[in-house]
């Protein structure tokens, strides 16, 4: 049977000559909450782009498979047809193009079948409401000049749009103020489903208290030190991650 | 704002005849054609193109001409608007043409100038009497399907008077063709032309186009120019601020594709007090094409109070792409405002990796960054149909 999951084995990773993936094993489940954190420069970022296909981050071995594909022989494109997304921690601003003009061609894009304009119109307006984004903000050249959360909110509302099966948050909650982080957080669960799934990057438990992780894992140095369920990210609250970096050196 | 423009409406070709009164001076200019040296890429204006390569012997004897055909001009009549073939206009309005032409005080003139002005064989004159505002655009298309192709347009706007003109180039084949037009453009005092060029040539096409606008007091010319293809796409603006309070700008866009090298020059004069003006050409280069831009302005002593800025920026896509960007600033009088701005960069590839990783295809996301980058100056465009004509060029 084809697994449904996004299926990490032994993932080795590293960037301009830099190992930074030590090899992580990690499967996340459609219809659940994953959770990843780990101290600054531990190498959640590039998890995230090494899923999406970023041309910089050479994959040097391991697998990664969903929906039957083997993920790492696909273009970032196609993974984004494959129903991969990535909310990415530091949007790129794009000159001249508005956010309703590359939604719909990024949604035409994805999408087997190309989407009536009024109908895309519609659709967009919905998710715009939603994450009480305003209206001028379709017409608006994508993310430039955003602030930090619109830029955020940005990110939700093309995921939204694009309706992802595998969606990965990279620190979506860093920028957002207190009620833009509800807004946002509330859309998020909005948008779950049995058939998706969520790997959310955080450094904190705020945004946890919003979308409830079924599972928590730790990542120091390039490997996945520790999984658990939600108290986990209460430990780590509480804790800090100084225990764990000092195991971790014991190992490696 | 320019109303629906007539681009869908019919057009009619031009009728050509001979005109006696332009082969004296035509003669003047063979001899000239006949004595100039080819121009070398170490001169001011033809540098970072390769000109020398240039073989212009082979399309000898420059006897072809374009086929042009122009929108409905019925309505104009009544108004005392003329619009009609070049050689008729120096048979039936010299003294029209001559009042003008004195006003040309431009310097400019090589081996491709007298070219032109020694065989050029068709063209279009159109003339706008004092105070008529013609509101619907004229049209005018021109097509190349002879190996050469040497045109003349001489467009007066006369006091008063106002005007929307719309002109597009194009060869119809891959052949190599040579294509050479000098326009020139007559604004009176107080009157105001917007002027559309674009081209769209075959990529085995040499074209050198030379448009001169010359300004009389409070006289407005905007300028809108998209160029597409061509082996050598050379296009020349030349702005002659000579009356008072004259105005322009000029809006500029080019795509560069496979080994097509584009030629941009836009220079402004500024011979008196009190004018303005505001360039913006952007470029992409995509592909192993090449580009030049330059861009002088030039501000007399007797050009006070003048604002003149002008802006180039191009993108390179292809990794083999070329830009080359040579603004000058020439300023004798000492109470103006001028500045220029120009880069050249390479696409990111961190923008690429967004859009893609949304399921754009590379294409699809260099397409949209492309239109993109353009897209400060097409939105300046005043008619949605020329932007809309514009863009599906640009993505092509
Ligand atoms: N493109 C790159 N070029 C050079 N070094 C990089 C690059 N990307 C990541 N690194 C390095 O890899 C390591 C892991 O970075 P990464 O961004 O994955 O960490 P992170 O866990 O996401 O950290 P944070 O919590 O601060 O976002 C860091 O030491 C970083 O400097
Ligand atoms: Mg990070």
């Amino acid at each position: 049977m084809i697994s449904e999951d996004l299926v990490i084995k032994d993932l080795h990773v590293s960037v301009e000559g830099q190992k930074i993936l030590n090899g992580i094993d990690l499967t996340i489940r459609k219809g659940e909450v994953s959770a990843l954190m780990g101290p600054n420069g531990s190498g959640k970022s590039t998890l995230a782009y090494t899923l999406m296909g970023h041309p910089k981050y050479t994959v040097n071995s391991g697998e990664v498979w969903f929906k039957g594909k083997n993920v790492l022989e696909l273009g970032p494109d196609e993974r984004a047809k494959l129903g991969l997304f990535l909310s990415f921690q530091y949007p790129q601003e794009i000159p001249g193009v508005s956010v309703s003009n590359f939604l719909r061609t990024a949604l035409n894009a994805v999408k087997s079948q190309p989407m009536p304009i009024p109908e895309f119109v519609k659709l967009l307006k919905e998710k715009m409401r939603l994450l009480k984004v305003d209206d001028k903000f379709a017409r608006r050249y994508l993310n430039e000049g955003f602030s930090g959360g619109e830029k955020k909110k940005a990110e939700i509302l093309q995921m939204a749009v694009l309706q992802p099966e595998m969606a990965i948050l990279d620190e979506t909650d860093s920028g957002l103020d207190i009620d833009s982080l509800r807004i946002v957080a509330e859309g998020v669960n909005n948008l779950l489903n049995p058939g998706m799934g969520v790997l959310v990057i955080t450094h904190y438990q705020r945004l946890l208290n919003y979308i409830k992780p079924d599972k928590v894992h730790v990542m120091i140095k390039g490997r996945i030190v520790r999984s658990g369920g939600k108290e986990l990210a209460h430990e780590l609250e509480s804790m800090g991650y100084e225990k764990m970096v000092k195991e971790a050196d014991v190992r490696a | 704002m320019m109303q629906q423009t007539t681009q869908k409406a019919k057009m009619t070709p031009l009728t050509k005849v001979k005109s006696g009164s332009a082969e004296k001076e035509k003669a003047k200019h063979l001899k000239s054609l006949n004595e100039l040296p080819m121009p070398e890429e170490r001169q001011e204006a033809w540098r970072y193109t390769n000109i020398s390569k240039f073989r212009l012997n082979e399309f000898y004897p420059f006897d072809g001409s374009a086929e042009i055909s122009v929108s409905d001009s019925t309505g104009l009549k009544e108004k005392g608007v003329i619009l009609c073939d070049i050689n008729t206009a120096f048979n039936e309005h010299t003294d029209i043409i001559n009042r003008n032409t004195v006003k040309n005080n431009s310097r400019a003139y090589d081996k491709f100038t007298a070219l032109n002005a020694s065989h050029w064989s068709n063209g279009i004159f159109l003339y706008v009497p004092k105070n008529v505002s013609v509101e619907i655009p004229v049209n005018a298309s021109f097509l190349i399907s002879t190996k050469s192709a040497v045109v003349r347009n001489i467009i007066i706007a006369e006091t008063g008077s106002k005007i929307d003109f719309i002109e597009d180039y194009s060869s119809d084949s891959g052949e190599e063709c040579l294509h050479s037009c000098a326009t020139e453009v007559y604004a009176g005092a107080d009157s105001k032309i917007n002027y559309y060029h674009i081209n769209n040539w075959g990529n085995n096409a040499g074209n050198f186009t030379h448009i001169t606008g010359v300004l009389d007091r409070n006289a407005a010319i905007n300028w809108v120019s998209a160029s597409f293809g061509g082996k050598l796409n050379r296009l020349r603006i030349d702005t002659l601020f000579n009356g008072e309070g004259s105005q322009s700008e000029n809006l500029g866009v080019f795509v560069g594709r496979s080994r097509e090298h584009i030629d941009i020059t836009t220079n402004v004069y500024h011979n008196t007090a009190h004018t303005t003006n505001n360039i913006m050409v952007d470029g992409i280069l995509k592909d192993s094409s090449s580009s030049v831009y330059r861009g002088l302005i030039r501000i007399e002593k007797a050009g006070q109070q003048t604002n003149s800025y002008l802006s180039n920026h191009i993108l390179k896509i292809g990794e083999k792409s070329l830009g080359n960007s040579i603004p000058a600033l020439e300023i004798e009088a000492n109470d103006v405002k001028a500045s220029h701005g120009a880069t050249v960069g390479q696409v990111s590839e961190e923008h690429l990796f967004y859009l893609m990783s949304r399921g754009l295809t590379r294409d699809e996301a260099e397409n949209m960054i492309v239109q993109g980058f353009l897209e400060p100056i097409i939105s300046k465009i005043p008619s949605e149909e020329l932007r809309e004509k514009i863009r599906g060029l640009i993505t092509r």
